[in-house]
């Protein structure tokens, strides 16, 4: 199998390098680690690495989990094997490259510690090609503001697990219009709706984490 | 409140559990914030007898019960300003047992720790006309919240023999909860819950599920068919991927909560209506948003569908958190007394 097509087969099958017990029939073979080095070695573009063999497997994790294919534990074998190849590539990677398809603030609304969904999202975000701010969990309005000011080309997304927290959306929305940002903004978690995301005022609602990087694409207009 | 709209029959309430023929639609709740219990009555329900007054006025068959235990798991606790109360959160990465070590390390508790002193109270003041449920549950949940939620996930391929350790202390504790609470025989109805699906779907594969978990609730299953009195599910989530075996092999004769984004009332009715009672549905983020008029509306639909049927236990989608406005709740209950019989 070319080292590439083996790169993207390690991601959806989440094997991360050859200590790694999961899946059990990959055990000892190569992974994502092993293989991305020696595909650097043998000077294999990283841009290839990347849009060849880490996307594209990503972008098959996210469908295979939204068909109820996979769960969460083995979408987080894969996120965590593209991140082992990802870490590889990065430093080749120049900034404002135009690989990295936009940037994504994220963080879950105050009064809400919840966060295995918002970090799948993060890491289907980051393995399609986005740049992610991750402020965490619990973060107050005036923080989303102040990453918004400091990353104005960014888009936003929030995330909450309970009615009573995702009020706190419509906070965080109201006191960037009040400060004149217009950074696009999506909302996801267990209680939201696309009918509430409507009624805040966010540009954008997800269901999922694979939902959530199509939503991404569609607010910054960029093809699938 | 609403005794005078109707007494309790608990006979009546266990009937509808079984899914058999009802005349009218009975109420369920699987919990209801002190401090929603405090806006309705005007003063804190505290004592067994508080809560059997509370529940009676406002029209339930019962009261829930559960043995007292503390397990600790990695919690912190988030303040949120739309609330009084704060909210207790489990680590999803960092669990108290991540590995052998912690977990010989960890106190166990006994099961002679467990303890049933409320309990058994609740049977010597419960009136005849009312019934006590025995609930407990979360095996799979103290699980993962133990060991973190992604620490579980991982050591689910890397240690499988570390989780089924964990599920051998845990469910162990939880069997035998139930196991005595099938043995007193003022507890007329079992209830388990543990949390499994989000909306879109399981939270770990269905194979996991049926070899970790169900096993558990297969033997809960057996107590309570042996006892002949209901047993009732409750997870969040969309649950038809395993509901083959909830209805079949585990024998739960009625589920809990059917969240509206997870899974349609009247669809489920239509596949599952002729097996299982269905218990709650009305959906928690409207009690919290809606008017009061939209609830009684939102209400009235759910009665169409179990109208002249039976087969619905009237209630929240999943239960009453102290957010939710006090009069929609009550709105949703008077609605139901009022018009929930044929």
């Amino acid at each position: 199998m070319p080292i590439l097509e083996s790169i993207k087969h390690c991601v959806v099958q989440g094997h991360i390098d050859a200590t790694s017990k999961f899946p059990k029939n990959m055990e000892g073979q190569e992974g994502v680690r092993e293989l991305t080095k020696q595909a650097i070695t043998d000077g294999v573009a990283v841009e290839d690495i990347l849009m060849k063999g880490l996307i594209p497997a990503m972008t098959i994790v996210g469908q295979r989990y939204e068909k109820n294919e996979i769960f969460v534990p083995e979408m987080l074998f894969s996120a965590k094997a593209m991140k082992s190849g990802l870490e590889l590539i990065k430093p080749f990677l120049l900034e404002g490259s135009d690989l990295i398809l936009g940037k994504v603030i994220i963080g879950t609304v105050q009064g809400d510690l919840h966060d295995i969904g918002k970090n799948l999202v993060c890491m289907m975000l980051e393995g399609a090609g986005f740049e992610i701010v991750d402020l965490g969990i619990n973060i107050p309005a005036p923080k989303f503001l102040e990453a918004a000011k400091n990353n104005p080309e960014a888009i936003i997304g929030m995330s909450a697990l309970l009615t009573v927290t995702m009020k706190n959306m419509k906070g965080v929305i109201e006191l960037l219009r009040v400060n004149e940002l217009d950074n696009k903004v999506f909302i996801g978690g267990a209680p939201v709706t696309p009918a509430f995301a409507e009624e805040i005022g966010a540009e954008g609602y997800a269901k999922n984490a694979n939902q959530a990087v199509r939503e991404a694409k569609r607010l910054l207009d960029i093809k699938a | 409140m609403f005794s005078h709209l109707r007494k309790p029959n608990f006979e009546h309430f266990q009937q509808t559990l079984f899914n058999k023929t009802s005349d009218y639609i009975p109420l369920i709740e699987l919990g209801i914030h002190p401090d929603m219990r405090k806006a309705i009555m005007g003063k804190s329900v505290t004592s067994v007898k508080d809560e059997i007054a509370f529940m009676r006025s406002l029209g339930y068959d019962f009261i829930k019960v559960q043995p007292g235990i503390h397990l600790e798991t990695n919690r912190s606790i988030a303040k949120n300003a739309n609330v009084a109360a704060d909210r207790s959160w489990s680590s999803e990465h960092d669990g108290v047992v991540t590995d052998w070590e912690s977990f010989e390390k960890y106190q166990w508790a006994k099961i002679s720790d467990l303890e049933y002193s409320r309990m058994e109270k609740a049977g010597k003041l419960i009136p005849d006309d009312m019934g006590i449920i025995g609930q407990y549950g979360d095996i799979y949940t103290t699980v993962w919240e133990m060991m973190g939620f992604e620490n579980f996930s991982m050591k689910m391929y890397e240690d499988p023999e570390l989780i089924s350790a964990m599920f051998d202390k845990i469910g162990g504790l939880v069997f035998s909860m139930f196991e005595t609470m099938a043995s007193m025989d003022f507890v007329k109805v079992l209830w388990y819950s543990d949390d499994i699906a989000y909306s879109s779907g399981l939270m770990v594969s269905p194979d996991f599920i049926r070899e970790n978990l169900f096993p558990y609730l297969k033997r809960i299953g057996e107590l309570a068919k042996k006892s002949n009195i209901p047993f009732i599910y409750h997870s969040d989530g969309v649950l038809y991927d395993v509901m083959p075996e909830l209805i079949n092999d585990i024998g739960i004769t009625s589920l809990h909560p059917v969240e509206p984004l997870s899974m349609d009332m009247a669809e489920l009715k239509d596949r599952v209506g002729d097996k299982l009672c269905l218990c709650g549905g009305i959906d928690v983020d409207q009690l919290c948003r809606a008017t009061s008029d939209e609830i009684r509306d939102l209400t009235r639909k759910f009665i169409e569908i179990a109208k002249g049927k039976g087969g619905w236990c009237a209630g929240s989608s999943n239960s009453i958190p102290e957010y939710v406005k006090p009069e929609n709740y009550l709105a949703m209950i008077e609605t139901v007394l009022k018009e929930g019989q044929w």
